[in-house]
């Protein structure tokens, strides 16, 4: 028996620690490379000031890396306490990518983290920075096999459904490895990171800027910043873009909701800039529309449809049809494995077997649902379309704010200027929480977006969760916040007290004070 | 400096196992765990309705 508080609960506890886990990721992916960058230059030019900013910045990835580290197990820890259905059911696929990442990736990374920290003086300069640069593999790594397992949640390829065992089973292991969902989320997900990683080098450098401290290693952190990030920021939204397409191709329903489409247009659709998400009326009021825009970037032609979410609606009521004739051949297969009609009628339809489970909500006779009960699971495959809406403009609106402010800044860099404005510098340090903001939206657009789903398509989130009591949840849940929430406190105090200590530059002639930035 | 930091992380890296440990314990560990087997799948996804989920 399934109580829908106990899934709601799952669903909060695994939200919650899923996105406090990525506030210590996109800086631990962005700071790697930069300190790999920093460390190139000290390597190329044998200046001393670039090693100090390497160890400096070094101290911070640390905190953030040790703090961050194990944080993300306690998602494995749910998957089979309170997802064990999900578990059983997808988890000889999804189970794969995790198991290598922690393998193959993690490993690589805390075998770097410990040569790039102890290795300093008992190395060459050429053998840290390839460890350097290898810890920034490691990290980058980690993402992708991350973003293997979570595309395939989005888009799940390379994987069929075996009645006899009762669980979704790998065909082609090079489907789940290059899906196209896969592969345009790990870019897009690895550059906002970078640009996580940027602003921090950013921010604090601007803050030294502001207080005359350490201005000479903080105007070549900042210049390092200005242009890594620049490149990042623009990485982030040409990346997007393309996940914007897969979604249009794979995740339609998922877009239309970001759009708050409701009906197919003549192509090319327009884009909605702004505009009231009415769920009731399913209008958009109040709407500012961009003629053809969005059919040139969901479909990248002038000719193509972006179908609306009534008309998908629609569609999904046929594929609940089409569902139910799979869900009816798989109870004949059940009982008579040999039978050869009910096995070719499932095979017709088994792609739509998903859809037929959504009336699990509504009947215990899928075979018999009636045209109501149809009705009501297909307008179950919509998401929340106004928090969607609304959260993807936001992170689009933060995104284009960061390729202003990188390239501002590498304006300045480029004209030996940076700190010869107090506001930019103010500007700068204010903006420090922003890419985590967005990231976190970004995630909460991918995941909130898959819904009804937890394997899109494939398993409804209802279906996914165990038979725990709401108590158990809500007792682990408190757990976690304490524990996290104790946790996120020690990571402020220790960033915050080792950025006012500053970089040690025990060997570079960079004065430590100088006046501070011009108002 | 230095020295000074890698107790401190050192420290809050302890204190962040025990806490995991504990809940690991106390919530997750296979005590707490449902046996879902092929079977329970079954029944789960394709006979008896889940109960309490109808809106």
């Amino acid at each position: 028996m399934i109580d829908p508080g106990t899934v709601e609960l799952s669903r909060l506890q695994f939200g919650l620690t899923a996105m406090y886990h990525f506030l210590f990721v996109p800086l631990t992916i962005g700071l790697s490379v930069l300190l790999a960058i920093m460390e190139s230059v000290y390597v190329m030019t044998g200046r001393t000031i670039w090693r100090d900013m390497t160890r400096f910045w070094g101290v911070l990835f640390g905190i953030n890396f040790a703090m961050g580290v194990a944080t993300g197990i306690t998602m494995e820890f749910q998957f089979g306490t309170n997802w064990a259905y999900y578990s059983q059911y997808v988890g000889d696929i999804f189970g794969a990518p995790l198991a290598i990442e922690g393998l193959m990736a993690f490993f690589l990374e805390a075998t770097f983290v410990g040569l790039f920290f102890f290795g300093w003086d008992k190395m060459s300069k050429v053998g840290h920075l390839t460890a350097t640069w290898l810890l920034a593999l490691g990290t980058n790594l980690s993402a992708l096999w991350i973003l293997i397992a979570n595309g395939w949640m989005q888009h799940p390829v390379g994987a069929a459904f075996n009645f006899h065992t009762m669980r979704m089973e790998v065909t082609s292991f090079y489907d789940v490895l290059f899906n196209p969902v896969a592969q345009a989320k790990f870019v897009h997900t690895v550059s906002a990171g970078y640009v996580t990683g940027a602003m921090f080098v950013l921010a604090i450098s601007a803050w030294f800027l502001l207080r005359g401290r350490y201005p000479e290693l903080a105007k070549r952190s900042m210049t390092v910043a200005a242009s890594f990030g620049l490149a990042s920021a623009l990485s982030v939204v040409v990346l997007g873009d393309e996940s914007g397409y897969t979604a249009s191709q794979n995740q339609k329903m998922k877009l239309a909701a970001i759009e708050a489409d409701w009906q197919t247009e003549a192509p090319p659709a327009s884009f909605t800039v702004f505009g009231f998400p009415d769920v009731k009326d399913r209008t958009t009021r109040f709407a500012i529309r961009v003629p053809w825009v969005l059919g040139l970037i969901a479909t990248r032609s002038v000719d193509e449809e972006v179908p609306g979410i009534v008309n998908l609606v629609a569609d999904n009521a046929q594929r609940i049809k089409r569902g139910i004739a799979a869900y009816g051949a798989l109870e004949t297969l059940r009982v008579h494995p040999d039978d050869t009609a009910a096995n070719a009628a499932f095979m017709t339809n088994e792609r739509n077997l998903g859809y037929a489970l959504l009336l699990k909500r509504y009947t215990d006779k899928v075979v018999d649902a009636t045209p109501a009960q149809i009705e009501k699971a297909a307008w179950d495959t919509v998401p929340g379309v106004a928090a969607l809406f609304w959260a993807f403009r936001f992170m689009v609106a933060f995104g284009f704010y960061f390729i202003a402010l990188f390239a501002f800044a590498f304006y300045l860099s480029a004209r030996r200027r940076l700190d010869r404005h107090g506001w930019f510098l103010r500007l700068a340090l204010w903006s420090l929480p922003l890419p985590w903001l967005s990231s976190e939206l970004g995630w909460f657009v991918a995941e909130y977006g898959r819904q009804p789903w937890t394997i899109d398509g494939v398993l409804p989130t209802f279906l996914s969760a165990s038979s725990v009591s709401a108590g158990t949840v809500w007792t682990s849940l408190l757990g976690f916040v304490v524990f996290y929430s104790a946790l996120a406190v020690v990571e402020l105090y220790l960033m915050v007290k080792y950025v006012r200590i500053g970089p040690s530059l025990g060997s570079s002639a960079a004065p430590r004070r100088a006046a501070p930035a011009a108002e | 400096m230095r020295m000074r930091l890698r107790f401190e992380i050192a420290f809050a890296l302890a204190v962040k196992l025990a806490a995991l440990t504990v809940l690991y314990l106390l919530f997750f560990a296979p005590a707490h765990r449902p046996e879902i087997s092929a079977a329970a799948v079954a029944q789960h996804l394709y006979a008896a309705p889940p109960q309490g989920v109808l809106r």
